[in-house]
């Protein structure tokens, strides 16, 4: 599994990696889980208790939207994608994470 | 976001729809994760058992996620419920008691506000009723208003024009007697013949009465009510217009009116014929001797005058009459007054009126002391509960919540069947409503009363809802938990609550059965109360005979032989033991008319001392069960040659105080000897003060009259009926008519019927209250022995006997039961002081009905209390130290 991060850690950047592995198209709450721990080489570990809940506040703010579909071998799950919003607000995020890395990185290279 | 709403609402509503859901895509989840295990080579089971522990708590997957997907407050909101519910649901006994206890207070007071609303306080059913007034005599040092004389009728109608229009009606008397069957009285007013118009009603069918009609000639009409069209007259529309007999005279049919119309208005019974008056010469004379009050006048205010204005100009009119003629006294000690016709009307039900309402403000006081007993207990078995909601998390004011909801829950559904329960109610009401009663048709819910129960409900149970939870909040958690569901401080000053309430109930309960114990043996009184005659099987029948075209000298001995043929012929009736007959008005049906005699040495007989005049065959006393008190009665053998009299023990009171009347002489037409004294008889009803009465022996009758009119009384053997002797009586009666017969028992109950009705209403209330006590002493006896059941096990197992157990539960509850009582006959004193002002013939003083009160609520109470100190008695000490 890799390094695990603490949850608390992952909080608040979960959203925004969400919103970005959605920008590729829809999925479901595993592949999601899936697609950002091999991503991120098994470094995040997308844990259910976080991923379930987030899911579902977003789309109750509007940036997801949710419907039952199947999956390529046939099973029934749901698949989450962006909404307009959502792409806004991942672009949003996405500025100020980076903003915010490039500072912290000045100020570790300093 | 509409799509959003609806989901939330979707979530709120179908739990289990959007759980499943969440579960369906946890599954799936694990699904997939338990393929990648087994696709890194795990084997299945550790596979799923590594999934299962990665995924965590499903539950908890389920509820959070519910919280999020489901909907903020109203999401939460939604839990609360599902709380309360499994609150209540947990404490099934004391919640299904408590909402019962609530929906019969709630249906109750609904019913009854609204048969007293419907028949007493609901404004007129007429045009603009707030321009239609009454005016009224106003006595001076009497608190009721009495009718008017005619003479003062035209003179307002005359003088005061502030009124619109003014109306006069009075009682009068019409029989009818269907084909063939007995002659019945129909209840008749005999009205100016613009009093419809006043009102503003038209008949339905046919016309209303035309000045025309108050003339002599052409006065034989009649109008008659919707429901007496109906129920006597088949509702025959052919009807106007046709000639109906009643009683003696033919009336034509003009007109009927609507459905549901009724005047006068008021907790009588419906008028079922309108007649017209005819005003006599001396009507507008007010140099006139003698006048009678019997008119009611009603009228209607010219727009823009007042009341004031109106009373004023009645009052002046008045003065006018007076200074007019100063030797008439009829104004001395009385004035007119003008009052609302609405206050006219009601004004007698008044005190009626208060007193249902006193009691069922009782009732539903003590229903909702009760109730807050009940939740009080609830809360404090569940001290533990909330002390463990508390220390996982849940904030107080979380905890206060839930409460509160529960006893919400429980308010509205109480308020939901007490509603149901109101309307099952009402219609009773409405069908066990006397027939005739007036405006009976009109009852139906009171909303205001019922919404006021129902928000009394509601306040009550949240009030006594959130109490605990103040408890609650101050308990020490810790505590709590350790002591196994009771916090001593906390649990203190609630038992000292819960006491309080008991004893407050109890004290409600006596406060509330006092009065209704002496409503019922006021009653009681009544019905056993000396008439001075035996109305058992006692009937009359009227009959009359003309002697129109007889010589005046043979008048008397004609008369006689037309009484003793009467009397004979009705003695001759199987099933009938004796007869006798009297001239001069049946015992209870009022009195006819009143004279003055001469004594020596007394000063003239006025007013309410005058005698009623009867005469009587010998043997009318024995007949009619008249007890003789002193001398003799008529001798039957017309030994009497000279004029001799029986007075009524009231009469020899009055006149011959500390001395025998018998022997005396009197002079009332002649100078006539009394012979006898008897037992002075109720004639108009057994509330009605005794008044003098004269006998004279009917074969000494002074026949100046074209007529001799009289009542055959006939006791009846037991199992006899007065149908034949009606049918004997047919063909002597002028005209060979049915006569009319009168049940002296039927015409009692009439009398009593309002004081049945109250003894009813009182009994009824009465045993509600105690069957709510009842079940409030049972309750928390309960409680207490529920809480102490670790002490009581303790105790038993160091030693104590049973039955020392049972004696201090029962001890206990006593202790509660004096406190109550006490405090109770305080203040069902106080009580019984009011309804003694407002109610005639009710007097507290009557010690031994506090003691019966006091013993049944003690014997309730114990028998109450029996179960749970029984129940306590039976405590197996090694499970009751082992439960907790």
């Amino acid at each position: 599994m890799g390094a695990r991060t603490n949850s608390d850690q992952l909080h608040g950047t979960l959203d925004m990696l969400v919103l970005r592995v959605l920008a590729d198209g829809q999925l479901h709450g595993y592949a999601i889980a899936l697609r950002i721990e091999r991503l991120s080489n098994d470094v995040l570990a997308v844990e259910e208790g976080s991923l379930y809940p987030a899911l579902y506040r977003m789309e109750a703010r509007g940036w997801l939207k949710s419907e039952w579909a199947l999956t390529d071998t046939g099973r029934r799950a749901r698949f989450y994608k962006l909404t307009r919003t959502g792409r806004g607000q991942l672009d949003a995020e996405t500025e100020s994470w980076q903003r915010l890395t490039t500072a912290v990185a000045q100020v570790l290279r300093a | 976001m509409f799509r959003l709403v609806l989901a939330r609402l979707r979530g709120l509503f179908r739990r289990d729809v959007v759980t499943d859901e969440i579960r369906d895509e946890l599954d799936f989840h694990l699904g997939q994760r338990i393929a990648q295990y087994e696709r890194e080579g795990l084997t299945r089971s550790e596979a799923s058992a590594r999934a299962k522990h990665r995924v965590g708590n499903l539950a908890l997957h389920l509820d959070r996620g519910y919280d999020i997907r489901g909907g903020g407050m109203l999401e939460m909101f939604r839990q609360e419920l599902r709380w309360a519910w499994r609150g209540l649901r947990a404490a099934r006994g004391t919640t299904l008691l408590a909402v019962a206890i609530l929906t019969l207070g709630i249906a109750a007071a609904t019913v009854t506000f609204s048969v007293v609303d419907a028949i007493a306080l609901r404004r007129l059913p007429f045009d603009q009723p707030a321009s239609l007034i009454a005016i009224a005599r106003a006595d001076r040092g009497s608190d009721s208003l009495a009718s008017s004389a005619p003479q003062d009728f035209y003179t307002w109608q005359a003088q005061a024009d502030a009124f619109e229009s003014l109306a006069g009606w009075g009682p009068w008397s019409l029989s009818y007697a269907a084909d063939g069957g007995a002659p019945q009285r129909v209840v008749t007013y005999r009205i100016t013949s613009n009093l419809f118009d006043v009102l503003r009603v038209a008949p339905a069918q046919g016309r209303g009465f035309t000045p025309d009609h108050e003339k002599t000639g052409q006065d034989q009409v009649v109008i008659l009510g919707h429901a007496a069209w109906q129920s006597r007259f088949g509702g025959d529309p052919a009807i106007v217009g046709r000639r109906i007999t009643f009683g003696q005279e033919q009336r034509e049919v003009i007109g009927i009116m609507p459905p549901g119309f009724t005047y006068p208005i008021g907790p009588a019974n419906a008028t079922e014929a309108y007649v017209p008056y005819v005003p006599r010469a001396t009507d507008r004379d007010h140099a006139a001797r003698g006048r009678s009050y019997f008119l009611r006048i009603a009228g209607r205010l010219r727009p823009g005058a007042s009341l004031a204005l109106a009373e004023q100009q009645v009052k002046t009119a008045t003065a006018g009459v007076i200074a007019a003629h100063p030797t008439q006294t009829y104004w001395k000690d009385a004035q007119p007054v003008v009052i609302p016709l609405h206050d006219y009307v009601v004004g007698p039900a008044k005190r009626w009126l208060l007193l249902v309402l006193g009691a069922v403000v009782l009732v539903l006081a003590i229903a909702y002391v009760n109730v807050a007993n009940l939740l009080l207990a609830r809360a404090a078995s569940r001290a533990r509960e909330f002390a463990v909601r508390t220390a996982l998390g849940a904030s107080r004011f979380r905890v206060a919540r839930t409460l509160t909801l529960e006893s919400l829950l429980l308010s509205l559904a109480a308020a939901a069947a007490g509603i149901l329960l109101a309307f099952i109610g009402v219609s009773i009401a409405t069908a066990s409503m006397p027939p005739g009663l007036s405006r009976a048709s009109t009852i139906a819910i009171d909303l205001r009363v019922l919404l006021t129960a129902v928000a009394t409900a509601v306040v009550t149970g949240v009030g006594f809802g959130t109490i605990p939870a103040f408890f609650g909040a101050k308990a020490d958690v810790v505590a709590v938990i350790k002591q196994g569901g009771n916090a001593l401080g906390a649990s203190r000053s609630r038992a000292r609550w819960q006491r309080a309430l008991l004893i407050a109930e109890l004290a409600f309960v006596v406060t509330l059965l006092v009065p209704a114990a002496l409503f019922i043996s006021s009653f009681v009184n009544v019905t056993r109360a000396d008439l001075g005659f035996s109305r058992d099987r006692l009937v009359g029948v009227t009959v009359s005979r003309s002697l129109d075209g007889v010589d005046q000298s043979l008048r008397r001995p004609a008369a006689e032989a037309f009484v003793n043929d009467a009397v004979a012929r009705a003695r001759g009736v199987p099933g009938v033991e004796d007869a006798a007959f009297i001239d001069g008005g049946l015992p209870l049906f009022g009195m006819q008319a009143s004279y003055s005699i001469k004594i020596d040495g007394h000063p003239p007989i006025t007013g309410a001392d005058q005698l009623a005049l009867k005469e009587v065959t010998p043997n009318y006393f024995r007949v009619a069960g008249i007890r003789v008190i002193e001398g003799r009665v008529f001798d039957a053998s017309r030994a009497d040659g000279a004029p001799v009299a029986i007075i009524n023990d009231e009469a020899a009171r009055r006149f011959f105080p500390g001395r025998s009347p018998v022997g005396e002489v009197i002079t009332f037409r002649a100078p006539t000897t009394i012979v006898g004294v008897v037992s002075s008889v109720r004639m108009s009803g057994p509330e009605v003060e005794l008044r003098p009465e004269l006998y004279l022996p009917i074969h000494q009758h002074d026949v100046g009259n074209d007529a001799i009119t009289g009542d055959v009384i006939v006791r009846l053997a037991p199992g006899g009926s007065a149908q034949g002797v009606q049918a004997a009586l047919q063909s002597v009666n002028d005209g060979g008519r049915p006569p009319e017969v009168s049940d002296l028992e039927k015409r009692f109950r009439e009398l009593t019927a309002q004081r049945r009705f109250n003894a009813g209403l009182m009994t009824t209330f009465g045993v509600l209250a105690l069957v709510i006590a009842a079940a409030g002493v049972y309750g928390l006896m309960s409680f207490v022995v529920s809480q102490q059941t670790r002490a009581i096990g303790l105790r038993l197992a160091i030693g104590a006997t049973a039955g020392r157990v049972f004696r201090e539960v029962l001890a206990d509850s006593g202790r509660l039961l004096i406190a109550g009582v006490v405090i109770g006959l305080a203040g069902a004193w106080a009580a019984s002081r009011l309804f003694e002002s407002v109610v005639f013939g009710i007097t507290g003083n009557e010690p031994w009905l506090y003691l019966v009160v006091a013993l049944t609520l003690t014997i309730t109470s114990v028998l109450a209390a029996l179960v749970p100190a029984w129940r306590a008695s039976r405590v197996d000490p090694l499970t009751a130290l082992r439960s907790e």
